[in-house]
Protein backbone atom coordinates (compact mmCIF):
# COMPACT_ATOMS: atom_id res chain seq x y z
CA UNK A 1 0.00 0.00 0.00
CA UNK A 2 0.73 3.61 -0.15
CA UNK A 3 0.22 3.88 3.28
CA UNK A 4 3.99 2.26 4.12
CA UNK A 5 6.43 5.20 3.81
CA UNK A 6 9.17 2.61 5.28
CA UNK A 7 8.58 0.69 2.21
CA UNK A 8 8.34 3.67 0.21
CA UNK A 9 12.14 4.85 1.19
CA UNK A 10 13.14 0.92 0.63
CA UNK A 11 11.97 0.79 -2.71
CA UNK A 12 13.41 4.74 -3.41
CA UNK A 13 16.61 3.31 -2.65
CA UNK A 14 16.55 0.71 -4.89
CA UNK A 15 15.23 2.70 -7.61
CA UNK A 16 18.30 5.24 -7.02
CA UNK A 17 20.56 2.47 -7.60
CA UNK A 18 18.83 2.24 -11.21
CA UNK A 19 16.08 -0.55 -10.12
CA UNK A 20 13.46 -0.13 -12.81
CA UNK A 21 11.63 -2.71 -11.24
CA UNK A 22 11.62 -0.50 -7.81
CA UNK A 23 10.41 2.66 -9.65
CA UNK A 24 7.18 0.98 -11.59
CA UNK A 25 6.18 -0.40 -8.01
CA UNK A 26 6.87 3.02 -6.69
CA UNK A 27 4.53 4.23 -9.43
CA UNK A 28 2.26 1.96 -9.14
CA UNK A 29 1.89 2.18 -5.65
CA UNK A 30 1.12 6.74 -5.59
CA UNK A 31 -0.33 6.56 -9.04
CA UNK A 32 -3.62 6.23 -7.63
CA UNK A 33 -3.02 9.23 -5.48
CA UNK A 34 -1.52 11.44 -7.71
CA UNK A 35 -4.28 11.01 -10.16
CA UNK A 36 -6.98 11.62 -7.99
CA UNK A 37 -5.19 14.85 -6.58
CA UNK A 38 -4.47 16.04 -10.21
CA UNK A 39 -8.20 15.23 -11.09
CA UNK A 40 -9.44 17.03 -8.85
CA UNK A 41 -6.94 20.26 -9.75
CA UNK A 42 -7.67 20.32 -13.73
CA UNK A 43 -11.25 18.29 -14.19
CA UNK A 44 -10.06 17.22 -16.91
CA UNK A 45 -9.86 12.55 -17.12
CA UNK A 46 -7.29 13.12 -20.50
CA UNK A 47 -4.89 16.46 -18.85
CA UNK A 48 -5.31 14.39 -15.17
CA UNK A 49 -3.63 11.05 -17.07
CA UNK A 50 -0.73 12.85 -18.81
CA UNK A 51 -0.30 15.26 -16.31
CA UNK A 52 0.27 12.21 -13.75
CA UNK A 53 2.34 10.73 -16.00
CA UNK A 54 4.51 13.66 -16.45
CA UNK A 55 4.56 13.74 -12.37
CA UNK A 56 5.87 10.23 -12.36
CA UNK A 57 8.44 11.09 -15.15
CA UNK A 58 9.67 14.44 -13.21
CA UNK A 59 9.91 12.21 -10.06
CA UNK A 60 12.51 9.89 -11.80
CA UNK A 61 14.12 12.51 -13.06
CA UNK A 62 14.86 13.87 -9.67
CA UNK A 63 14.93 10.87 -7.97
CA UNK A 64 18.69 11.03 -7.21
CA UNK A 65 18.07 14.24 -5.35
CA UNK A 66 15.25 12.66 -3.01
CA UNK A 67 16.44 12.72 0.77
CA UNK A 68 14.04 10.41 3.50
CA UNK A 69 13.19 14.04 5.09
CA UNK A 70 9.65 14.10 3.93
CA UNK A 71 7.13 10.68 2.39
CA UNK A 72 7.90 10.01 -0.73
CA UNK A 73 4.10 10.65 -1.00
CA UNK A 74 4.64 14.19 -0.19
CA UNK A 75 7.60 14.69 -2.35
CA UNK A 76 5.34 13.67 -5.13
CA UNK A 77 2.70 15.52 -4.56
CA UNK A 78 5.30 18.74 -4.48
CA UNK A 79 5.84 17.38 -7.90
CA UNK A 80 2.38 17.35 -8.56
CA UNK A 81 1.48 20.77 -7.43
CA UNK A 82 4.06 22.56 -9.82
CA UNK A 83 3.40 20.49 -13.25
CA UNK A 84 -0.35 21.32 -12.36
CA UNK A 85 0.65 25.17 -12.28
CA UNK A 86 2.60 24.90 -15.11
CA UNK A 87 -0.05 23.43 -16.85
CA UNK A 88 -2.68 26.42 -15.30
CA UNK A 89 0.23 28.76 -16.18
CA UNK A 90 0.15 27.81 -19.52
CA UNK A 91 -3.63 27.39 -20.54
CA UNK A 92 -3.61 30.88 -18.83
CA UNK A 93 -1.47 32.25 -21.50
CA UNK A 94 -2.87 30.22 -24.55
CA UNK A 95 -6.38 30.99 -23.20
CA UNK A 96 -5.41 35.04 -22.73
CA UNK A 97 -7.47 34.90 -19.57
CA UNK A 98 -10.61 32.86 -20.47
CA UNK A 99 -9.49 30.84 -17.68
CA UNK A 100 -10.74 32.57 -15.13
CA UNK A 101 -9.35 31.04 -12.31
CA UNK A 102 -9.35 34.03 -9.55
CA UNK A 103 -6.54 34.00 -7.24
CA UNK A 104 -7.32 35.45 -3.58
CA UNK A 105 -4.99 37.55 -2.28
CA UNK A 106 -6.19 36.80 1.28
CA UNK A 107 -3.21 35.60 3.52
CA UNK A 108 -4.18 36.22 6.67
CA UNK A 109 -6.33 34.58 9.42
CA UNK A 110 -9.01 36.99 10.50
CA UNK A 111 -8.09 37.11 14.20
CA UNK A 112 -11.73 38.01 14.48
CA UNK A 113 -13.33 35.45 12.98
CA UNK A 114 -14.38 32.00 13.62
CA UNK A 115 -11.21 30.05 13.67
CA UNK A 116 -13.04 27.06 11.44
CA UNK A 117 -16.09 27.78 9.42
CA UNK A 118 -19.20 26.32 10.36
CA UNK A 119 -20.80 24.09 8.33
CA UNK A 120 -24.12 22.66 7.68
CA UNK A 121 -24.17 18.88 7.89
CA UNK A 122 -25.39 17.80 4.47
CA UNK A 123 -27.82 14.64 4.83
CA UNK A 124 -25.89 11.87 2.92
CA UNK A 125 -29.06 10.15 2.44
CA UNK A 126 -30.86 12.85 0.54
CA UNK A 127 -28.06 13.00 -2.40
CA UNK A 128 -26.82 9.72 -3.25
CA UNK A 129 -22.49 9.50 -3.47
CA UNK A 130 -22.04 10.17 -7.06
CA UNK A 131 -24.30 13.19 -6.77
CA UNK A 132 -22.89 14.58 -3.89
CA UNK A 133 -19.19 14.48 -5.63
CA UNK A 134 -20.42 16.04 -8.80
CA UNK A 135 -21.52 18.61 -6.38
CA UNK A 136 -18.51 19.31 -4.70
CA UNK A 137 -16.40 18.80 -7.68
CA UNK A 138 -18.35 21.70 -9.40
CA UNK A 139 -17.97 23.90 -6.22
CA UNK A 140 -13.95 23.17 -5.82
CA UNK A 141 -13.61 24.47 -9.91
CA UNK A 142 -15.49 27.70 -8.54
CA UNK A 143 -11.88 27.91 -6.05
CA UNK A 144 -9.15 29.26 -6.82
CA UNK A 145 -6.39 26.97 -7.18
CA UNK A 146 -4.57 27.64 -4.50
CA UNK A 147 -8.04 27.12 -2.18
CA UNK A 148 -8.67 24.28 -4.25
CA UNK A 149 -5.58 22.40 -3.61
CA UNK A 150 -5.49 23.18 -0.05
CA UNK A 151 -8.78 21.61 0.33
CA UNK A 152 -8.07 18.56 -2.29
CA UNK A 153 -4.87 17.81 -0.16
CA UNK A 154 -6.39 18.40 3.47
CA UNK A 155 -10.01 16.87 3.11
CA UNK A 156 -9.53 14.41 0.40
CA UNK A 157 -5.85 13.30 1.03
CA UNK A 158 -5.27 14.39 4.29
CA UNK A 159 -2.02 15.30 4.72
CA UNK A 160 -1.41 17.37 7.49
CA UNK A 161 -0.89 21.50 7.88
CA UNK A 162 2.80 20.58 7.56
CA UNK A 163 3.24 18.48 4.55
CA UNK A 164 0.65 21.34 2.79
CA UNK A 165 2.69 23.98 3.51
CA UNK A 166 5.97 21.49 2.13
CA UNK A 167 3.60 20.53 -1.21
CA UNK A 168 2.48 24.36 -1.67
CA UNK A 169 5.70 25.82 -0.74
CA UNK A 170 4.36 28.28 1.67
CA UNK A 171 4.02 28.79 5.39
CA UNK A 172 1.57 26.97 8.00
CA UNK A 173 0.25 30.53 8.33
CA UNK A 174 -0.81 30.61 4.73
CA UNK A 175 -2.29 26.92 4.60
CA UNK A 176 -4.86 28.18 7.45
CA UNK A 177 -5.62 30.91 5.91
CA UNK A 178 -6.15 28.87 2.57
CA UNK A 179 -7.94 26.53 4.20
CA UNK A 180 -10.21 28.48 6.07
CA UNK A 181 -11.28 30.60 3.45
CA UNK A 182 -11.57 27.60 0.99
CA UNK A 183 -14.12 25.82 3.23
CA UNK A 184 -15.96 29.26 3.74
CA UNK A 185 -16.37 29.41 -0.33
CA UNK A 186 -17.03 25.90 -0.48
CA UNK A 187 -19.39 26.07 2.19
CA UNK A 188 -21.35 28.69 0.64
CA UNK A 189 -21.42 27.18 -2.77
CA UNK A 190 -22.84 23.75 -1.61
CA UNK A 191 -25.22 25.26 1.03
CA UNK A 192 -26.94 27.38 -1.97
CA UNK A 193 -26.81 24.30 -4.12
CA UNK A 194 -28.63 22.14 -1.30
CA UNK A 195 -31.07 24.95 -0.63
CA UNK A 196 -32.29 25.42 -4.17
CA UNK A 197 -33.22 21.62 -4.31
CA UNK B 1 -3.15 34.94 32.76
CA UNK B 2 -4.51 34.54 29.63
CA UNK B 3 -4.73 30.68 28.57
CA UNK B 4 -6.53 30.91 25.12
CA UNK B 5 -4.30 28.92 22.75
CA UNK B 6 -2.93 30.60 19.65
CA UNK B 7 -4.39 30.47 16.06
CA UNK B 8 -2.23 27.79 14.83
CA UNK B 9 -2.84 25.38 18.14
CA UNK B 10 -6.28 25.66 18.10
CA UNK B 11 -6.32 25.20 13.94
CA UNK B 12 -4.46 22.00 14.48
CA UNK B 13 -6.73 21.12 17.20
CA UNK B 14 -10.25 21.65 15.33
CA UNK B 15 -8.36 19.57 12.38
CA UNK B 16 -7.42 16.43 14.86
CA UNK B 17 -3.52 17.20 13.92
CA UNK B 18 -2.13 17.30 17.66
CA UNK B 19 -1.49 14.53 19.43
CA UNK B 20 0.23 13.95 23.20
CA UNK B 21 0.79 16.78 25.96
CA UNK B 22 -0.88 19.42 23.04
CA UNK B 23 -3.85 17.68 22.24
CA UNK B 24 -4.28 16.84 26.22
CA UNK B 25 -3.89 20.58 26.78
CA UNK B 26 -6.15 21.81 24.22
CA UNK B 27 -9.08 19.12 25.68
CA UNK B 28 -8.90 20.05 28.64
CA UNK B 29 -8.93 24.28 27.56
CA UNK B 30 -11.88 23.17 25.42
CA UNK B 31 -13.64 21.22 27.75
CA UNK B 32 -15.82 24.19 28.75
CA UNK B 33 -16.01 26.05 25.38
CA UNK B 34 -19.07 24.03 23.70
CA UNK B 35 -18.90 26.47 20.82
CA UNK B 36 -15.11 24.99 20.30
CA UNK B 37 -17.02 21.48 20.65
CA UNK B 38 -19.18 22.26 17.99
CA UNK B 39 -16.61 23.36 15.41
CA UNK B 40 -14.59 20.93 15.97
CA UNK B 41 -17.31 17.77 14.85
CA UNK B 42 -18.12 19.98 12.52
CA UNK B 43 -15.50 20.06 10.75
CA UNK B 44 -15.03 16.49 11.23
CA UNK B 45 -18.34 15.82 9.93
CA UNK B 46 -16.92 18.10 6.67
CA UNK B 47 -14.24 15.98 6.26
CA UNK B 48 -16.15 12.87 6.36
CA UNK B 49 -18.36 13.87 3.66
CA UNK B 50 -15.75 15.41 1.67
CA UNK B 51 -13.81 12.12 2.22
CA UNK B 52 -16.59 9.96 1.28
CA UNK B 53 -17.58 11.61 -1.60
CA UNK B 54 -14.18 12.42 -3.17
CA UNK B 55 -11.86 9.00 -3.09
CA UNK B 56 -8.23 10.06 -1.88
CA UNK B 57 -7.29 7.48 -4.81
CA UNK B 58 -8.11 6.65 -8.02
CA UNK B 59 -7.06 4.11 -10.44
CA UNK B 60 -6.03 6.21 -13.83
CA UNK B 61 -7.85 4.61 -16.81
CA UNK B 62 -5.56 2.31 -18.89
CA UNK B 63 -3.15 1.44 -15.57
CA UNK B 64 -1.17 -0.64 -17.49
CA UNK B 65 -0.70 1.79 -20.43
CA UNK B 66 0.00 4.35 -17.62
CA UNK B 67 3.18 2.30 -16.74
CA UNK B 68 4.53 1.79 -20.06
CA UNK B 69 3.71 5.42 -21.08
CA UNK B 70 5.85 6.61 -17.86
CA UNK B 71 8.90 4.45 -18.38
CA UNK B 72 8.36 5.60 -22.21
CA UNK B 73 9.03 8.57 -20.84
CA UNK B 74 11.82 8.08 -18.89
CA UNK B 75 13.65 6.42 -21.90
CA UNK B 76 12.73 9.35 -23.93
CA UNK B 77 14.44 11.70 -21.14
CA UNK B 78 17.10 9.04 -20.87
CA UNK B 79 18.09 9.45 -24.30
CA UNK B 80 17.90 13.28 -24.65
CA UNK B 81 20.26 13.53 -21.21
CA UNK B 82 22.49 11.16 -22.96
CA UNK B 83 22.42 13.30 -26.31
CA UNK B 84 23.45 16.53 -23.94
CA UNK B 85 26.16 14.48 -22.64
CA UNK B 86 28.00 14.01 -25.71
CA UNK B 87 26.92 17.91 -27.23
CA UNK B 88 30.24 20.29 -27.48
CA UNK B 89 28.32 22.50 -24.57
CA UNK B 90 28.29 19.56 -22.09
CA UNK B 91 31.92 18.91 -22.73
CA UNK B 92 34.75 19.52 -19.97
CA UNK B 93 36.09 22.99 -19.86
CA UNK B 94 39.54 22.07 -21.57
CA UNK B 95 37.71 20.52 -24.53
CA UNK B 96 36.07 23.99 -24.99
CA UNK B 97 39.03 25.91 -25.40
CA UNK B 98 40.48 22.96 -26.98
CA UNK B 99 37.75 22.96 -29.91
CA UNK B 100 38.71 26.85 -31.33
CA UNK B 101 42.48 26.09 -31.33
CA UNK B 102 41.71 23.13 -33.33
CA UNK B 103 39.58 24.70 -35.46
CA UNK B 104 42.01 27.81 -35.80
CA UNK B 105 44.79 25.10 -36.37
CA UNK B 106 42.47 23.34 -39.03
CA UNK B 107 42.16 26.33 -41.13
CA UNK B 108 45.98 27.18 -41.25
CA UNK B 109 46.46 23.49 -42.35
CA UNK B 110 43.99 23.59 -45.32
CA UNK B 111 45.27 27.56 -45.93
CA UNK B 112 48.63 26.22 -46.02
CA UNK B 113 47.68 22.92 -48.07
CA UNK B 114 45.83 25.09 -50.42
CA UNK B 115 48.57 27.57 -51.05
CA UNK B 116 50.58 24.87 -52.00
CA UNK B 117 47.80 23.49 -54.38
CA UNK B 118 48.21 27.05 -56.00
CA UNK B 119 51.28 27.17 -56.27
CA UNK B 120 51.92 23.96 -58.07
CA UNK B 121 48.95 23.96 -60.28
CA UNK B 122 48.25 27.11 -62.72
CA UNK B 123 44.59 28.89 -61.23
CA UNK B 124 41.51 27.70 -63.71
CA UNK B 125 42.05 31.21 -65.90
CA UNK B 126 45.58 30.53 -66.67
CA UNK B 127 46.12 27.82 -69.10
CA UNK B 128 49.60 26.56 -69.94
CA UNK B 129 50.27 27.36 -73.95
CA UNK B 130 53.53 25.29 -73.95
CA UNK B 131 55.91 24.09 -71.08
CA UNK B 132 58.86 26.29 -71.60
CA UNK B 133 62.08 25.90 -69.65
CA UNK B 134 62.81 29.01 -68.01
CA UNK B 135 66.50 29.13 -66.82
CA UNK B 136 67.68 30.90 -63.65
CA UNK B 137 71.33 31.31 -62.94
CA UNK B 138 70.67 32.00 -59.46
CA UNK B 139 70.78 29.10 -57.34
CA UNK B 140 67.64 28.69 -55.31
CA UNK B 141 65.49 30.30 -57.15
CA UNK B 142 62.59 29.22 -58.90
CA UNK B 143 60.55 30.17 -62.14
CA UNK B 144 57.36 29.05 -63.23
CA UNK B 145 56.01 30.03 -66.05
CA UNK B 146 52.41 31.05 -66.81
CA UNK B 147 50.10 32.35 -70.36
CA UNK B 148 46.23 33.01 -70.25
CA UNK B 149 45.56 33.22 -73.49
CA UNK B 150 41.71 34.46 -71.53
CA UNK B 151 44.07 38.10 -70.25
CA UNK B 152 46.42 37.30 -73.39
CA UNK B 153 49.55 37.63 -70.81
CA UNK B 154 52.19 35.58 -69.41
CA UNK B 155 53.32 35.87 -66.35
CA UNK B 156 56.94 34.38 -64.51
CA UNK B 157 56.80 33.97 -61.06
CA UNK B 158 60.23 34.26 -59.39
CA UNK B 159 60.45 32.76 -56.17
CA UNK B 160 63.50 32.80 -53.52
CA UNK B 161 65.16 35.82 -55.24
CA UNK B 162 66.94 37.76 -52.56
CA UNK B 163 65.76 41.33 -52.57
CA UNK B 164 67.08 43.99 -54.73
CA UNK B 165 69.27 46.62 -52.52
CA UNK B 166 68.25 50.26 -52.79
CA UNK B 167 71.76 50.95 -54.01
CA UNK B 168 70.47 49.16 -57.30
CA UNK B 169 71.15 51.28 -60.63
CA UNK B 170 68.42 50.36 -62.49
CA UNK B 171 69.49 52.29 -65.48
CA UNK B 172 72.53 49.62 -65.88
CA UNK B 173 69.69 47.12 -66.32
CA UNK B 174 67.01 49.29 -69.15
CA UNK B 175 67.56 48.13 -72.26
CA UNK B 176 67.71 51.33 -74.75
CA UNK B 177 67.31 50.36 -78.28
CA UNK B 178 69.92 52.71 -80.30
CA UNK B 179 68.84 55.11 -83.25
CA UNK B 180 68.83 52.13 -85.79
CA UNK B 181 67.43 49.30 -83.66
CA UNK B 182 64.70 52.04 -82.89
CA UNK B 183 64.34 52.85 -86.71
CA UNK B 184 61.40 50.65 -88.49
CA UNK B 185 63.27 50.28 -91.35
CA UNK B 186 66.92 49.48 -90.14
CA UNK B 187 66.46 46.04 -90.58
CA UNK B 188 65.41 46.74 -94.17
CA UNK B 189 68.63 48.53 -94.39
CA UNK B 190 70.75 45.83 -93.14
CA UNK B 191 69.21 43.65 -95.38
CA UNK B 192 70.57 45.82 -98.69
CA UNK B 193 73.10 46.02 -97.29
CA UNK B 194 73.77 42.82 -96.98
CA UNK B 195 72.76 41.71 -100.49
CA UNK B 196 74.86 44.79 -101.97
CA UNK B 197 77.32 43.07 -100.59
CA UNK B 198 76.74 39.87 -102.36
Amino acid sequence: MAGDPEEDFRLVGLAQKGDMRAYDALVIRHQGRIYAMIRNMVKNDADAWDLSQEVFVKAWRALPRFEARARFSTWLFRIAHNSVYDWVRKRKIESAGELNDEIFNRDSIDLSAQTAPSFVELPDDALSNTELREKIEEALGKLSAEHREAVVLKDVQGLSYKEIAEVMDCTLGTVMSRLYYARQKLQALLKDEYESR
Amino acid sequence: MNTNPDETKLALWLDDELTGDDLAAMDTWAADMPEQLAAREELRSYRKMMAGALPASEEPPYPDFFLSRVNQGIRGLQAAEKAVASSPAAAPFWKMWLMPVAACAGMVLAFGIGRQSTDRQAPLAIVPVASPVVYTPEEGVDAEWFASSNAGATVIVLQGVSAIPDSTDFSETVYVPTASEADRTAGRRNQDKNSSRQ
